[in-house]
C-alpha cells in the first residue's frame, strides 16, 4: 500500500482575478523597475555630500569628537539660523598614515582643539557671528570630490575659511592649489613643507621644514664642543614633500656649518613594502660608520623600525648615537609599535616641536592664562572635555590656533560687512589673513602672520622622546639670524 | 498506508461555485449537502475542500457542530464573523456593529445602552462598559486608529466637526440596523433576544445573518478575493447545525440579489428541511434523488433545485471507494466485502496487510471479530434489522412476517442513509450489470451494513434458521409461491457440520429437477438459460458458513456427496456448480476469486449431460473462465 497521501487539488482562483492579480503584479514589476532605474540614475549622478558634520561620517574613532561638532552646529543653526559664517576643518580622514602624513590619533586631537576653538568661540563672544564647523577629507583619494563639494557650497552654506589641510603631502598641495584658484581663505596648522608657499588666500601657523632644519642643526651643533659627523636619512617617496624638503633643507644648513662632517646619505622609500628592511640596512651602515649624528628626513610612521634598527648594532650601542627628527615625531605614541629599547640611553632622539604641552599646562608659560584655562580642566576645558585626549603631539594646538586665527580674520571684518549688507565671502577673509598686520597670542605662541602667508616664530621647541613615549623639552633654539 | 480520505470527487462542483465570482450580486449558489452515513469521509472531505483554497488564499470559515454542544445561532455567527474577520481580515461592519448591540444590557434605559454603546465604539475598550468577550477582536473592522491618530482626529473633529473614518463605519452599519428593526431603536435589539420569547430569537438570528450575507455581499464586490467565500459546517446534523442553517436559508431567501457564500454542509442524516429531493433508497415515480458528488454540477443543481427556501439546497452523496491495486494483495477481497465503504475499507486493508493466502486472510477476520465490532452501535430497531438483513431486498422485508415495525423502520434507515437501491437483475443473481443499465430497482441495504448484519445474525445459528424458514415459509405462503426465493433462504442454512447436508441435497434436488424440464427447446433457443437464472437467484444466498475452517475442506464437505465421490450424475455436478457459485459470491468463502475455475469446469461438465442448451452451457464456462467479477 502507498504511504503517499495525495495532495488535496487546489481550486485555482477566479480567471478574472488572476488576470487582475497578473496586471497588478506586471504594474508593480515595472513600478519597481522605474524606481530602480530612477535610483540607479540619482546614485549614478548624485554625489554625498563631503563636507558634514555627522558623528558617524569618519569611524567610531572620530565619533565622540564629531559628535560634539554636530551638537554645536545644531545648536548655532538653532538660535543663530540667520547669523553664523561656516569654517570648514580638512584633514585626511579617510587615508591611513601612509599616505596621510597623520595619524588617526593625531586627526582627533586635531578635530578637539577645531571644536574646543569653536566652542569658546561661541560661548565668549557674544557679539560676534556664531560659528559653525564642517570637516571634509583630504586624503589622495577623496580631495577632489571634497573641493568640488567645498566649492559647490560656499555661498550656500556661508563658508567664510578652510582651516587644517592636514600634512605636507600632494593630497595637500593639491588642495591648496585648486582652493587658491578661488582665493579661499586657508589657515594651515601643521603644514610645514617649504615648497606650499604663497599660494592665495594661504596662510600657515607651523614653522617650515627650513626653519626645523635650522633648529635641529644648531641644537646639535650648539650641543657638542668638537666637529659632529652626520648623516641624513631621506625618505624618497615622490608623495612626501614634506621628507624631500626636510632633507634639502637639512642638507643646506649642514653643508655651509664648518662644525659639521656630512657623510653620505642614506635613503629609503616608505611607499615600498620593503622599507623596513632598507632602513634596518640603513642603521647598519650608520652603526659600522663614524656618524655620531643621525637627520632623519621622513615620516614618524618607519621611525621606530629605524630606531630599533640602530639598536641592534654594536657600533651604535657603544658610542651612542643620536637621531634628529621632524616635527611630526610627536604623533608616536607610547604603544609597543610606536617605541623602541634603549636600556643604556645610547639612542637619544629629539625633535623639533611645532607646539609644546607645556605651552598651555606650566603656570609658567608665557601664553595667555585665558587661553591655558581653556585647555585645562574646567567645564569646558580640554582635558574636561576629551579626557582621553593628549597634548603631547601639539595637534589640538595647532589646530585650536588656525580655528582662532580664522575666526578672527572673520570677527574683523563682520561688522564691515554687516554695514554693507553683504555676506562675508572666503576671499575677504583671505585678504585680511595676507594683510601683513595679523595677529593673535595663540595657544602655540604669538604669532604673527607675513604678508607671504608664514607666520613668524623666533624660536621653536626641540624636545626629546624618550623609549618609552614620554617627552621633555630640551631646548627653544632660537632662529634668529646669527 | 493508503490515503482513504482522499476522495476529491468534489472537485468541479465546488471548483464551479466557488469560482463563480463575477459579475458580483449575479450567481446564486447552493448550500452544497456532502451526506452519508458515518464512516463515508464527510470530514475528510472538508478538510481536503478547505485545503484546496488555500492558494491563494481565500475566506474560509470551518465550524464543528459537537453533537453534545448546545449554541445558539447568534454563537454561531459570532464565531464565523470571528474567523472572517481577525483570521481572514474580511470586513463585516454590520454584523460586528449588530453582534455588539446584543451585547447590551437589556435591563438598561435606551440612553444607558446608547452610553455603553458609544463607549465602545468611540475606542475604550481596555475598559468597556461590558463584557465584550471574543467580539473585542473584531471591533477592529470598526476601526480603531491608535492613540495618536485617535487624538488627532479627536481633534480635528471637535475643531472642523468632520466625520471621522469610524463614524462612517459605525454610521453605515447603524443605518442598515435601523432600516432592520422595526421602530428602529437599534438598542431594543438586545431586549428582544434576552426577554421578549423564540419568536423576538429567531428574529434577532434573522437580523443577524442578514447583516453577515450583506456584508459578505459588499465585501465581495470590490473583486478583492479570489474565490467566492467557503463556509463549511461539519456534522451539521444537530439541533444548533439545523437551527443556523435554517436561519441562513431563510435570511438567503429574503435578499433580493445573491451573496457570495458557497456553504458545504457534512451530514449523517437526512435533513428534513430537504422535501424537494428523493432519499437514497425509496423508489418512487419522479424521485429526485441526490447525486453522487462526482455528478453534481452547479448546472444541475439549477435545473433540479426546489423553490423558495428549498431552492438553495444541493443534496450531494459522498462515493463508494473505488478498489486501489495499491491496497495490496485481497484488493478485491477487501473492497466487495467493505462495498467501497471507507471506514470499513480502512480497517480490513490495515487488517489483512500482509496476510498469504485464503485462509489467513479468514483467520484474521475471525480473531480480529472485525465483522463483530465495526456493526454500528445506534441503529433503528437493531434487531428487527438483524432479522431483515437475511432478505433480499427491503421491500420484501418489508413484507415479512417478523417486520411488525417495517415502514417507520424503512423510513429511519433512509433518513440515516443506510439504503440504497439496486437493479433486480443485480439483487437476483448477485452479479453487477454494466453500469447504464436500466431496468426495475428495488431498496437494499447498503451492502456493508448488511454483511455486519448477517455476521450477527449468524452468531445465533437458531435464529438464523428461525429467520430464513420464515422466508421460506414466506415465498412459499404468498399468493404467488416462489420456490426459488425459497430454494435461496434454504441453501442459506446449509453448515456444512454435518455430511450431506440434506438443505444442501433438497436445493440440488431442486434445481436438477428444474433442470430436467428446462432442457429443451423453445423454438429454436434451449431454456437452459432459464435455468441458469434460477440457479444463480439460488446461489446469491448468505452463508453462515464458520470463518475459523478450512476453505478446502469446507468446500469439499459440501461440492460433493458421499453417494457419488466421482461426480458422475448430472445432480452431482449441479451440486458442485451450487456450492462453487455460492462460494464464489462471498469474499469470506473465495477472496482469490478462485472458485471461476471449478465453475467453468462443472458446466462444461455439464454440458455433456444435457440434451439441449449445450452450446448456452459452454458459453456459461467461457464466461467464468475469463473471471468475471463480482
Amino acid at each position: 500500500m502507498s504511504d503517499v497521501r495525495r495532495v488535496s487539488p487546489r481550486i485555482p482562483p477566479d480567471e478574472r482575478y488572476a488576470r487582475r492579480r497578473r496586471r497588478v503584479r506586471i504594474g508593480a514589476a515595472a513600478t519597481a523597475v522605474t524606481l530602480l532605474a530612477a535610483t540607479a540614475v540619482y546614485f549614478a549622478l548624485w554625489k554625498p555630500a563631503k563636507l558634514t558634520d555627522s558623528p558617524d561620517a569618519f569611524g567610531a574613532e572620530m565619533r565622540e569628537v564629531m559628535g560634539r561638532i554636530h551638537d554645536q552646529n545644531a545648536e548655532v543653526r538653532k538660535k543663530n539660523p540667520h547669523d553664523y559664517v561656516t569654517i570648514v576643518v580638512l584633514l585626511p580622514l579617510s587615508a591611513e598614515w601612509q599616505a596621510a602624513g597623520m595619524s588617526k590619533v593625531a586627526m582627533e586631537h586635531a578635530l578637539q582643539g577645531s571644536y574646543l576653538a569653536q566652542l569658546w568661540h561661541n560661548t565668549t563672544q557674544p557679539k560676534a557671528s556664531r560659528v559653525r564647523l564642517l570637516v571634509g577629507a583630504s586624503g589622495p583619494d577623496d580631495w577632489e570630490d571634497t573641493v568640488e563639494d567645498l566649492r559647490s557650497r560656499l555661498i550656500g552654506d556661508r563658508i567664510a575659511a578652510v582651516v587644517g589641510l592636514g600634512a605636507s603631502t600632494a593630497a595637500t598641495k593639491h588642495v591648496i592649489t585648486e582652493l587658491g584658484r578661488d582665493n579661499v581663505a586657508m589657515v594651515a596648522a601643521v603644514l610645514t613643507s617649504d615648497d606650499v608657499n604663497a599660494r592665495h588666500g594661504f596662510v600657515r601657523l607651523a614653522p617650515r621644514n627650513s626653519d626645523q632644519a635650522v633648529a635641529g642643526a644648531r641644537f646639535v651643533v650648539d650641543q657638542s664642543d668638537k666637529a659632529i659627523k652626520a648623516v641624513i636619512v631621506e625618505d624618497t617617496n615622490p608623495s612626501q614633500h614634506y621628507s624631500r624638503t626636510l632633507h634639502d633643507n637639512y642638507k643646506r644648513v649642514l653643508e655651509r656649518d664648518k662644525d659639521v662632517v656630512l657623510m653620505p646619505g642614506l635613503t629609503f622609500d616608505s611607499s615600498n613594502g620593503t622599507s623596513g628592511a632598507v632602513l634596518s640596512g640603513n642603521a647598519q651602515a650608520i652603526c659600522n660608520s663614524e656618524a655620531d649624528y643621525v637627520f632623519y628626513a621622513g615620516r614618524a610612521e618607519q621611525l621606530p623600525t629605524f630606531l630599533r634598527g640602530l639598536n641592534q648594532w654594536q657600533g651604535c650601542v657603544e658610542r651612542g648615537i643620536r637621531v634628529i627628527a621632524p616635527d611630526d615625531t610627536s604623533e608616536l605614541g607610547k604603544d609597543e609599535s610606536s617605541t623602541w629599547q634603549d636600556s643604556g640611553e645610547k639612542i637619544k632622539l629629539y625633535y623639533t616641536a611645532l607646539a609644546h604641552s607645556a605651552n598651555v599646562t606650566d603656570p609658567q608659560s608665557k601664553i595667555l592664562k585665558s587661553v591655558r584655562d581653556r585647555f585645562g580642566t574646567a567645564k569646558d576645558g580640554y582635558q574636561n572635555l576629551f579626557p582621553n585626549g593628549s597634548l603631547d603631539d601639539g595637534d589640538a594646538i595647532m589646530h585650536y590656533d588656525a580655528v582662532c586665527v580664522a575666526m578672527k580674520a572673520i570677527d574683523d571684518l563682520l561688522p564691515e560687512k554687516a554695514n554693507e549688507g553683504k555676506q562675508l565671502e572666503p576671499k575677504h577673509v583671505s585678504e585680511r589673513l595676507r594683510s601683513g598686520s595679523f595677529i593673535l597670542d595663540g595657544a602655540s605662541g604669538h604669532i604673527e602672520i607675513d604678508k607671504y602667508g608664514n607666520a613668524s616664530r623666533p624660536e621653536l621647541p626641540v624636545v626629546r622622546l624618550m623609549p618609552n613615549g614620554d617627552v621633555r623639552l630640551e631646548k627653544l633654539v632660537s632662529l634668529a639670524a646669527r | 498506508m493508503a490515503d482513504f480520505s482522499s476522495d476529491d470527487s468534489w472537485y468541479m462542483l465546488l471548483s464551479e461555485c466557488l469560482r463563480l465570482t463575477h459579475p458580483p450580486g449575479r450567481h446564486e449558489l447552493p448550500v452544497i449537502l456532502l451526506l452519508g452515513p458515518p464512516g463515508t469521509g464527510k470530514t475528510a472531505a472538508l478538510g481536503r475542500i478547505a485545503a484546496g483554497v488555500i492558494e491563494p488564499p481565500s475566506p474560509l470559515v470551518h465550524l464543528e457542530f459537537h453533537p453534545a454542544a448546545e449554541g445558539s445561532v447568534l454563537a454561531r455567527v459570532q464565531r464565523l464573523a470571528h474567523d472572517l474577520v481577525v483570521l481572514r481580515k474580511v470586513k463585516l461592519p454590520r454584523t460586528v456593529f449588530t453582534l455588539l448591540v446584543l451585547k447590551l444590557d437589556p435591563d438598561l434605559s435606551d440612553l444607558e445602552m446608547e452610553e455603553q454603546l458609544q463607549s465602545i465604539l468611540r475606542g475604550n475598550r481596555s475598559d468597556p462598559p461590558i463584557d465584550v468577550g471574543a467580539l473585542g477582536d473584531m471591533l477592529s473592522c470598526i476601526p480603531t486608529v491608535g492613540p495618536f491618530l485617535k487624538s488627532a482626529a479627536a481633534t480635528v473633529q471637535f475643531v472642523t466637526r468632520l466625520r471621522t473614518a469610524p463614524d462612517f463605519l459605525h454610521d453605515t452599519a447603524r443605518s442598515w440596523l435601523t432600516e432592520s428593526v422595526p421602530g428602529g431603536n437599534v438598542v431594543d435589539l438586545a431586549r428582544d433576544l434576552s426577554r421578549r420569547g423564540r419568536d423576538r430569537t429567531d428574529f434577532v438570528s434573522g437580523v443577524l445573518c442578514d447583516a453577515l450575507l450583506e456584508d459578505l455581499a459588499q465585501a465581495w464586490s470590490r473583486h478583492r478575493y479570489p474565490r467566492n467565500c467557503l463556509l463549511l459546517l461539519d456534522d451539521a446534523d444537530t439541533p444548533a447545525g439545523d437551527a443556523f442553517l435554517r436561519a441562513l436559508i431563510a435570511a438567503r431567501t429574503r435578499r433580493t440579489e445573491p451573496d457570495p457564500l458557497v456553504v458545504v454542509v457534512a451530514s449523517k442524516v437526512w435533513p428534513r428541511a430537504l422535501s424537494h429531493w428523493t432519499r437514497p433508497g425509496i423508489l418512487m415515480p419522479d424521485a429526485n434523488h441526490p447525486p453522487t458528488a462526482g455528478q453534481a454540477r452547479h448546472a444541475d443543481w439549477l435545473d433540479r433545485r426546489g423553490k423558495g427556501e428549498h431552492r438553495w439546497w444541493y443534496p450531494v452523496l459522498l462515493p463508494a471507494l473505488p478498489a486501489d491495486p495499491l491496497w495490496g494483495s485481497y484488493v478485491t477481497a477487501v473492497h466487495e466485502l467493505s462495498r467501497g465503504y471507507p471506514a470499513a475499507t480502512r480497517v480490513l486493508i490495515e487488517l489483512t496487510e500482509g496476510v498469504g493466502d485464503d485462509d489467513e486472510f479468514r483467520r484474521v477476520l475471525h480473531e480480529d471479530d472485525t465483522l463483530n465490532r465495526l456493526l454500528p452501535e445506534r441503529l433503528p430497531h437493531r434487531e428487527l434489522l438483524i432479522a431483515w438483513s437475511a432478505v433480499r431486498n427491503v421491500d420484501d422485508a418489508v413484507d415479512a412476517p417478523f417486520s411488525g415495525q417495517a415502514p417507520l423502520l424503512r423510513d429511519e434507515l433512509a433518513d440515516t442513509l443506510w439504503l440504497t437501491d439496486q437493479g433486480i437483475e443485480e439483487n437476483e443473481t448477485g452479479v453487477r450489470p454494466p453500469p447504464g443499465t436500466g431496468g426495475p430497482r428495488v431498496t437494499v441495504l447498503h451492502g456493508w451494513l448488511r454483511r455486519l448484519l448477517l455476521h450477527r445474525l449468524a452468531a445465533d445459528p437458531s435464529r438464523w434458521d428461525a429467520v430464513h424458514a420464515a422466508m421460506e415459509w414466506f415465498y412459499l405462503e404468498r399468493g404467488q409461491a416462489d420456490h426459488v426465493a425459497a430454494m435461496y433462504h434454504r441453501l442459506a442454512c446449509v453448515t456444512g457440520e454435518e455430511p450431506d447436508d440434506e438443505r444442501l441435497s433438497e436445493v440440488v434436488e431442486f434445481l436438477a429437477e428444474r433442470f430436467e424440464s428446462l432442457d429443451r427447446h423453445d423454438g429454436e433457443n434451449s431454456r437452459l438459460r432459464d435455468w441458469i437464472k434460477l440457479y444463480e437467484q439460488v446461489t446469491t444466498a448468505p452463508n453462515r458458513l464458520p470463518l475459523d475452517r478450512s476453505l478446502d475442506l469446507l468446500y469439499d464437505s459440501l461440492a460433493t456427496h458421499s453417494s457419488d465421490p466421482e461426480r458422475r450424475a448430472r445432480k452431482s455436478v449441479i451440486r458442485a456448480l451450487v456450492v462453487a457459485r455460492w462460494f464464489w459470491l462471498d469474499p469470506l468463502l473465495d477472496p482469490a476469486g478462485r472458485c471461476t475455475e471449478e465453475l467453468a469446469r462443472q458446466f462444461r461438465e455439464l454440458a455433456t449431460r444435457c440434451r439441449t442448451g449445450r452450446s448456452t452451457l459452454l458459453r456459461e464456462a467461457d464466461r467464468y473462465e475469463r473471471r468475471p467479477t463480482r
